[in-house]
């Protein structure tokens, strides 16, 4: 017998979670998934493209008046900082969170419904490795997602720096995933019903709404420090995205220099709710007992 | 580690069990212990079978009392969990994947190697008769062929103990044989097996250990020789027919273990409850055999372990047995 029953929880979540991970990846491979997938890619794109060819060329360019010799237009800062953060609001920010809210919120629902939890149940880190695969299948297929999403629009959207742009966005992606990730399913491992409900409603809410308020609680959010790196990693200027609101307007990103301050706080938020998600997983009892 | 390894463990230990959803009562104050073997937990649906069997296997937590497993509190599950197969009486709902993939995921689950997991799949799916589909999605199989996949994942980890929550459920005549025949075998190897039915014939091949649960409550426990013992020992309703009615009431109103007595509106025929029913057929032998009385008839229950079952139901829900044990001559 290979699993000798001294192996450390450690040494057997090694082994199980890339067999969850393998398992639900082939298992996912469905039209329905891949449709899902393309409507991911496919939305943020469209509408970049779209709000990019749409907008009139005087609004992009203006004329670089540090050439003597012959006239050259460049992109406005403004337009620049725009589609900016019109890439990150489309992409790691709307269509990320949506996607693992999709993915992630219903890991222990789907199992439950599905009438295969009890198998995980009765087996040694069966609760945690499974909650593990299934949010890395799901940050898997979101984050692919978004920096496919991203590839495939920035060089359509008017970019100082496109480069810069695409590896910033694209990092974001993949934390944003993590970060939601692991709050969606800590949500999922909490609720019993209506999951996808309350997920969308604290989705709403706290990233919609209070991420964009200027005060302290902002700083709650993912969505801030997620903002936060964009803007320090492109160097936009808070002041032109934010000229009406005074000195508020320093509220609505981190005043940290490198960005990597918020890289960090980011892993360490996700580390937390997905901690605490598989700590509950493990302890929780869940109604399923008529069909045990 | 092996059962030969660890003779002295029991393989279930409860101590004033009890669950409760709400107000509703799952198990109810249960006591038990019980050594290593083979069970069958017999009970009628919303019995408290499948209950038990989630507290067992951890998935319920009990209100009150406790629980030791193969000696082993329940809820520090880890190391029992090795040691544990559990087939759920709930069809396998599973799409897009083959048997061969799910055993071997689930045995990954377990913490086996991937190399390990692969190769015990192929023995396990081959044991239970699934070689040749084991590639085949598992929602194309037949509801005989998932029982048996569930079988198969029950055992691939190797338990001590087996524990299964209908496993004859929706099988076909041929089907309910080689699932016997499969857990007769896992018997006779000397592992343990609990096995929940509400079909008590379906059990009796397998083991002839049973345990009665009704309501939450654990109504009796033991092998079929102790129950039929039991049942001897239990109140019973027996109708006799007599064209000497009269004196034969006057006869029985004297003894002790007589405790109710009705005359039925058919002619000659009285129902007795009785406490002893073995001392009313000797006496009644003797009575007839010295020309006191005569008997043309007697009705009663016949003594098998699904008489004692209804007879102990019957009494849990305050009936008067006589209605609901189907005697027969």
């Amino acid at each position: 017998m290979s699993a000798s029953t001294n192996n450390t929880l450690f040494s057997r979540l090694s082994r199980a979670v890339p067999g969850v991970v393998s398992y639900e990846l082939t298992r996912s491979m469905t039209p329905g998934r891949w449709a899902m997938f393309l409507l991911m890619v496919s939305i943020p794109t469209a509408l970049l493209i779209a709000v990019s060819q749409l907008t009139p060329d005087e609004v992009k360019y203006t004329l670089d008046v540090s050439q003597t010799t012959q006239e050259k237009f460049v992109i406005r800062d403004e337009t620049n900082l725009a589609f900016s953060m019109l890439v990150y609001l489309l992409i790691p920010q709307v269509m990320t969170m949506l996607g693992m809210l999709v993915l992630a919120s219903p890991i222990v629902h789907s199992e439950l419904e599905g009438q295969t939890w009890i198998y995980a149940l009765v087996r040694h880190a069966g609760r945690r490795s499974l909650l593990l695969g299934k949010y890395l299948v799901a940050v898997l297929w979101t984050s692919t997602a978004g920096i496919l999403a991203v590839s495939l629009a920035t060089p359509f959207v008017p970019l100082k720096n496109p480069a810069q742009l695409w590896l910033t966005a694209s990092l974001l992606c993949l934390l944003a995933s993590l970060a939601y990730g692991a709050l969606f399913a800590l949500i999922g491992v909490v609720m019993q019903k209506r999951v996808m409900v309350v997920s969308f409603v604290y989705a709403l809410i706290a990233e919609g709404v209070l991420a964009w308020i200027p005060a302290v609680i902002n700083q709650f959010t993912i969505a801030y420090r997620l903002r936060s790196i964009l803007f320090r990693w492109l160097d936009l200027s808070v002041d032109q995205y934010f000229p009406n609101m005074g000195l508020a307007r320093n509220a609505m990103v981190a005043q940290d220099p490198s960005g990597w301050v918020q890289v960090g706080l980011v892993l360490l938020i996700s580390s937390i709710l997905l901690g605490l998600a598989l700590w509950l997983v493990e302890t929780i009892q869940y109604s399923f007992q008529s069909e045990l | 580690m092996t059962p030969i390894d660890r003779p002295e463990e029991n393989l279930f230990e409860l101590q004033n069990l009890s669950l409760m959803y709400g107000t509703v009562i799952g198990v109810n104050d249960l006591h038990l212990t019980l050594p290593k073997g083979a069970y069958a937990l017999i009970g009628p649906n919303g019995a408290g079978k499948s209950t038990l069997i989630g507290l067992m296997t951890g998935a319920l937590r009990p209100t009150l009392g406790s629980l030791n497993v193969l000696g082993e509190n329940h809820r520090h599950s880890g190391p029992l969990q090795q040691r544990l197969g559990v087939c759920p009486a709930t069809d396998l709902l599973v799409h897009g994947v083959s048997a061969h993939q799910w055993i071997v995921q689930l045995l990954r689950m377990s913490g086996w190697k991937k190399s390990d997991a692969i190769e015990r799949t192929h023995q396990v799916l081959e044991e239970v008769g699934l070689a040749e589909a084991s590639n085949r999605p598992i929602h194309t199989y037949s509801l005989g062929m998932r029982q048996r996949c569930k079988i198969a994942q029950a055992i691939a980890h190797r338990p001590e103990l087996l524990i299964l929550d209908e496993p004859f459920n929706g099988l076909d005549p041929i089907g309910r044989f080689q699932m016997s025949e499969l857990l007769i075998q896992w018997a006779k190897s000397g592992k343990s097996l609990l096995l929940a039915s509400h079909v008590l014939h379906e059990v009796e091949r397998i083991t002839d250990s049973f345990m009665l649960i009704f309501g939450g409550r654990l109504l009796a426990s033991g092998t079929a020789g102790e129950l039929r013992r039991l049942l001897a020992d239990l109140p019973q309703d027996v109708i006799v027919q007599s064209k000497t009615r009269d004196q034969l009431a006057s006869l029985l109103a004297e003894k002790p273990w007589i405790r109710a007595m009705h005359r039925d509106s058919q002619p000659d025929r009285l129902i007795l409850t009785v406490d002893r029913p073995m001392e009313l057929y000797e006496s009644l032998a003797l009575w007839a055999s010295g020309g006191l009385v005569s008997v043309e008839r007697i009705t009663g229950t016949d003594g098998d372990i699904s008489t004692l079952f209804r007879l102990l139901i019957s009494r849990h829900r305050g009936e008067r047995a006589y209605q609901n044990t189907g005697a027969s001559s």
